[in-house]
């Protein structure tokens, strides 16, 4: 026999069912479209990828036959890939360094006052918005062996007597990609860094001149700490673009001179779309996203760590 | 390295901190100037190229300030001389259209189906949110690149290389999330009451989105429709493998085949850098309406 509460608790449930099942109803309206697109053009491509890496795929028909591994093991076996995998790990490294040191001391100027500054923080992410291949215009006409202004500037300044060809000599052409790339890269550090500048209390920085701290002591012990964080999320996020850096070496250098611009991301296009070994070039690329879930494990694990949720 | 910390190092005594702060103001001034030309010289000297003449990009040495100043290049890329075949830089503002069409559509298609997904994911059923938004996170990892052969070979299965429509697909593939990402922390900061009171006052669910949520949401909307409406523009390798002639040729794939003709000697440098100013002006323009959300997008859109 149930009493008139129970009647009452059972029909208040009744209704929470109802109105939780309406709100599924509606999330699911809502989100489904969208999560429907995001596993045709994303999950599924992906999949399909690991697929083909585990084929050889005939060019002309595309029909696929099953290989297993082989094709990791010939994509590691290519001439080229010691090669690129240094090419990518140096190239990564400059531009790593590249973009926290630029970052970082952009920043450090731009948080001082001055006449002037906040037009200059505003194009200060100019670059940064700029695609890959204009950024390869732009720093190729710069160090043009002929026409570019480099050697012009260079030879006035009296540091070179003739004029250089910056980008047909194998030795340095690897750091004046590097270079042209920090320029597109470092306005994001630089947006970081000064949010977290921003965010650093005064007080510490009285406290610590009371304390009797010199401008370096102030730096090494309250500026630098309170930018761990933000160096972190600079160092993960330049590791990701400078490991797949791309579209600037297909346009600047085209891999060479030689191969010393040749890295991984350019010997991987070169095998799928040029030699038209599409397994292979899966593979090569796949294990390119292999190194990125091992670094996106380290992202999610230091930079979503609960206690940051406020800074997103 | 000690230029953040140098307003506060001054000495103790009156005379010597004058002097001091002379000299820290000048420092800063020399690293302020340095940062500019670093930043904004590659850009002037571009655009100073495009109103240059042929002969004047030419000359050796190069002139810092030119001659005379041109709009030619900008008007021979508009116009094909009488009687002469167009050359590959006459096909750029065909190119520049289709990047229009293929950015605006990615644009229309992120809010289309990105602001009621965020919209449930900053609002719904909290047993539904959790796994999604991890999800979402973990595929802002994917790079472009791994979806190149993928969407090579299903295109060409579905007919879609070398079409307009197979390029707005994949770039959907790259922004949808993040746009995603950024609607969902817009919808998030919506005063609670105004939707409850809506509720209240006997609109639907439906209905609330629509009238309440979405108009206070103006602003983050046309943050995430810029923002992917600028990684469309500006992505190369999917629409560098995904088109194969002038009729669906995005502009970066177009400005990466006219630079490399780079060395031969029917290039008109001029056109090169009229054609480079162009295909940077419109993410130029959005950066800096966009500069106040550049911390969020940089910290969600990284990986280009």
């Amino acid at each position: 026999m149930e009493t008139a509460e129970e009647l009452a608790y059972a029909s208040s449930r009744l209704k929470r069912v109802w109105y939780n099942h309406g709100d599924t109803l509606f999330a699911v309206g809502m989100a489904g479209p969208a999560l429907c697109v995001v596993a045709a053009t994303l999950l599924f491509p992906l999949l399909y990828s690991f697929w083909t890496s585990l084929a050889s795929v005939d060019p002309a028909s595309l029909a696929f036959k099953f290989i297993g591994l082989a094709n990791y093991g010939s994509a590691i076996h290519d001439p080229l890939f010691l090669t690129a995998l240094t090419n990518t790990l140096e190239f990564a490294g400059l531009t790593i360094v590249g973009t926290v040191v630029a970052g970082l001391g952009i920043a450090l100027v731009l948080n001082q006052p001055f006449a002037g500054r906040g037009l200059l923080r505003a194009v200060v992410v100019l670059p940064w918005a700029m695609s890959q291949v204009v950024v390869a215009v732009v720093w190729g006409w710069i160090f043009d062996g002929t026409y570019g202004v480099l050697n012009a500037i260079l030879k006035d300044l009296g540091i070179i007597h003739s004029y250089i060809g910056w980008l047909s000599n194998p030795h340095i052409t690897l750091y004046l990609v590097a270079l042209a790339f920090v320029w597109s890269s470092a306005p994001f550090a630089v947006v970081i860094y000064l949010a977290a500048l921003a965010g650093i209390s005064p007080e510490l920085y009285n406290a610590a001149k009371v304390d009797g701290a010199g401008a370096w002591r102030r730096f090494r012990y309250v500026t630098l700490p309170g930018l761990r964080y933000a160096t972190l999320m600079v160092l993960i996020v330049a590791s990701l673009e400078g490991l797949l850096a791309f579209s600037l070496i297909y346009t600047m250098t085209g891999g060479g001179p030689g191969t010393s611009t040749t890295v991984l991301s350019w010997l991987a296009y070169q095998i799928t779309f040029v030699r038209l070994q599409l397994g292979e070039g899966a593979a090569m690329f796949y294990s390119l996203v292999f190194m990125m879930v091992g670094l996106a494990f380290v992202y999610i694990r230091w930079l979503y760590r609960p206690e940051h949720e406020g800074e997103q | 390295m000690a230029a953040g910390e140098m307003q506060l190092s001054a000495p103790s005594s009156g005379w010597s901190r004058a002097r001091h702060a002379m000299s820290v103001s000048w420092l800063i001034y020399v690293a302020a100037i340095l940062v500019a030309i670093w930043i904004v010289g590659p850009f002037l000297w571009t655009l100073k190229s495009s109103f240059s003449p042929q002969n004047d990009l030419l000359s050796v040495p190069p002139q810092l300030i030119p001659h005379h100043w041109t709009l030619d290049n900008y008007k021979g890329l508009f116009a094909t001389l009488p009687g002469t075949s167009p050359g590959q830089e006459q096909l750029i503002p065909g190119e520049l259209k289709n990047s229009l069409i293929i950015a605006s559509s990615v644009l229309a298609l992120n809010l289309l189906f990105g602001a009621p997904a965020a919209y449930v994911l900053a609002r719904g059923p909290v047993r539904f949110r959790r796994g999604i938004v991890n999800g979402l996170l973990a595929s802002r990892m994917v790079p472009a690149l791994v979806l190149l052969v993928p969407f090579y070979l299903l295109f060409r299965r579905a007919h879609l290389i070398d079409s307009l429509q197979g390029v707005v697909i994949a770039h959907l593939a790259i922004s949808l999330p993040f746009t995603i990402w950024i609607l969902r922390g817009h919808f998030a900061r919506v005063p609670l009451e105004l939707e409850r009171a809506a509720r209240v006052d006997g609109c639907g669910r439906l209905r609330t989105f629509q009238y309440v949520a979405l108009p206070l949401t103006k602003a983050g909307l046309a943050v995430a429709g810029l923002f992917a409406f600028m990684v469309s523009w500006n992505e190369f390798p999917l629409a560098l493998v995904l088109t194969a002639s002038p009729r669906a040729f995005p502009v970066q794939p177009a400005l990466a085949g006219l630079y490399s003709l780079q060395g031969a000697t029917y290039l008109n440098y001029g056109y090169l850098f009229s054609a480079t100013v162009l295909s940077a002006g419109p993410p130029a323009v959005i950066a800096l309406l966009l500069q106040k959300h550049f911390r969020q997008g940089a910290l969600a859109g990284a990986v280009k």
